[in-house]
């Protein structure tokens, strides 16, 4: 049974979008990453503590769904950072939401907490243990979070390029994301997704690209994958992601549809990339318009893909593929189409 | 709801409990060393944080007590549930970090999410997973959750593990539900009233006891229970 999708909002440095602004931004092949590949909020302006909470808020507006499903990594780690006797976490974000759904609850499976919202969320709609639900991803950039992927060495000099020759890791970005789920509807239906885990390495995309293609192919069930006309990539522009999807998609599809990234774009969002990359998705179907992969100049060898880059390319109205990886070794897929009701 | 329970482990203060045998602690802290609940070696045990480390054990004593009834790893999903989360190790890291050297080691391990990857390497389980996490009621989320992919059929195994690390206790609880029955224990019967809100609020509590049972959950002004009943063959 699909799922409809609805009344998107995402949360930016630069505003807040619905799912055509988004898809004019994305399509304009921009960056909001600065010239040494940081991000605007990586500045840590001087902000009160609560960061993620706002983002969320912004992103949730008035809603009140039945069910309210939060995906993030860290949740609202500000003031704790400040004062250890606060609350800290996922629980302090829910708590500072303050939203009146009946069902609240958060997900957290490390880069994939926004898909596993939107899985979460999806599946709480199926199962009529809620009417309606909203998915929401989000996470605040902290210098928590900025210098621990720093000791990792994960970080761009100059800002991520996926899916290029050159690229060298991720740039961080700060976002807040959501969309409401129904089982009745119109428009972008959610009509499959898939879970898995690599049980290869803990920190490290396994190799191989299987555990990403187990996740694939059991959000395909049911499906003819040559109907799939694009897939929005994780795209972290780290050497090892990238080629682990690569060889993921190369499993599953044999010759992959085009692929297109964003976060050389707007910046890895951490638990909002989920939701971010779903709405994308979901443009996709609607328009049958790729946005360019913002960032990628020269395709890497090493991924073999058709990466849509340069400018916005038609692949034509179907299924639309988006991929999810991370810490732990955790993998989602979310498949979208646009129809009627 | 319904899901046939083919192995429970629990680590808590009392010892280490493999379905109904209970090793209790001798006398002190709860100092969890990987020999305690592993015949093989397990090097990677020692640099996990206090959260993977008290999870993992408690998976491990509930994959043992399935023994030959364990499906392959590939069908195991996983659900887990954490109220607190990895709160202890935020701590480390953030200590490394204020002190101008954050420490990669530690940084990895500030997911909550973190003990399902240990739980799948150290076992090979590739199915898929979910942390449910933010209130008290985390862990009851996580089982419902669990036995309702089983239910609907987006699982044909799944290993629930509720786990919590503190200042001071370490307390975790993990069985192997599968949706075929036949396991060592009868049929596992779960009831949550239609009306009960599974999530958060001050005034709710949680209670993972009563061995071999497993999770009960107290709200103010009602009381719903998730019991699993023990009737082993």
């Amino acid at each position: 049974m699909a799922v409809f999708l609805s009344e998107y909002r995402v949360v930016l440095p630069g505003g807040v979008y619905d799912a055509a602004g988004l898809h004019a931004l994305l399509c304009e092949g921009r960056s909001l990453l600065q010239p040494d590949g940081s991000h605007p909020a990586m500045t840590f302006p001087e902000r009160a503590p609560g960061h993620a909470t706002r983002l969320a808020r912004q992103a949730l507006a008035d809603a009140v769904p039945d069910a309210l499903v939060v995906g993030t990594t860290k949740g609202e780690l500000e003031p704790w950072l400040e004062d250890r006797t606060r609350p800290q976490g996922p629980g302090a974000l829910l708590s500072g939401l303050g939203c009146d759904a009946r069902i609240v609850r958060a997900v957290s499976t490390a880069c994939a907490s926004g898909a596993q919202a939107v899985i979460d969320a999806a599946e709480l709609v199926q199962d009529g243990d809620a009417t309606d639900a909203v998915a929401l991803g989000v996470d605040a950039l902290t210098p928590f979070v900025t210098q621990g992927f720093a000791s990792l060495q994960a970080l761009s000099a100059d800002g991520a390029r996926p899916f290029d020759r050159e690229r060298d890791g991720l740039s961080l970005g700060e976002a807040a994301a959501a969309v409401r789920l129904r089982a009745q509807g119109g428009g972008a239906r959610l009509v499959g997704w898939g879970g898995s885990n690599d049980a290869n390495h803990i920190s490290g995309p396994s190799r191989d690209g299987s555990g990403l293609a187990l996740a694939i192919r059991r959000a395909l069930a049911g499906h003819d994958p040559a109907s799939v006309v694009a897939i929005c990539a994780h795209g972290t522009g780290t050497r090892y992601n990238d080629a682990m999807e690569a060889k993921a998609f190369r499993a599953v599809f044999g010759t992959p549809p085009p692929v297109f990234g964003i976060k050389g774009a707007l910046g890895h969002t951490l638990g909002a990339c989920g939701v971010i990359e779903l709405i994308a998705a979901s443009e996709v179907a609607r328009t049958g318009i790729a946005p360019p992969t913002a960032r990628c100049r020269n395709p890497a060898p090493d991924c073999e893909l058709d990466v849509v880059r340069g400018e916005a390319r038609d692949v034509g109205r179907g299924l639309v593929l988006s991929t999810n990886s991370g810490f732990g070794g955790i993998n989602t897929a979310l498949l979208v189409d646009w129809g009627a009701a | 709801m319904s899901a046939a329970l083919l192995g429970f482990g629990r680590v808590s203060a009392a010892g280490l409990q493999c379905g109904k045998r209970l090793e209790p602690w001798a006398s002190g802290p709860l100092a969890l060393k990987a020999g305690m609940f592993s015949d093989t070696p397990f090097p990677r045990f020692g640099r996990m944080d206090p959260l993977c480390k008290v999870a993992v054990a408690a998976a491990s004593l509930a994959l043992r007590d399935a023994g030959a009834r364990v499906p392959d790893g590939a069908e195991i999903a996983q659900a887990g549930g954490t109220g607190h989360g990895c709160v202890l190790v935020d701590g480390t890291y953030e200590d490394s970090r204020a002190k101008g050297a954050a420490s990669p080691a530690s940084f990895v391990y500030t997911l909550p999410s973190m003990y399902l990857g240990e739980i799948a390497i150290r076992f090979g389980l590739r199915g898929r997973c979910a942390l449910l996490t933010g209130g008290p009621l985390a862990g009851l989320s996580a089982l419902v959750t669990g036995v309702r992919w089983l239910e609907q059929g987006r699982a044909s195994a799944v290993l629930v593990t509720a786990a919590e690390a503190v200042q001071g206790t370490r307390v975790a609880t993990s069985m192997l539900l599968a949706r075929d029955g036949g396991g060592r224990f009868a049929q596992a019967a779960f009831r949550v009233p239609p009306d009960a809100r599974l999530l958060d609020g001050d005034d709710i509590g949680v209670l993972y006891d009563a061995p071999p049972g497993v999770v009960g959950a107290r709200a103010a002004g009602q009381e719903f229970s998730l019991r699993v009943l023990d009737a082993r063959e």
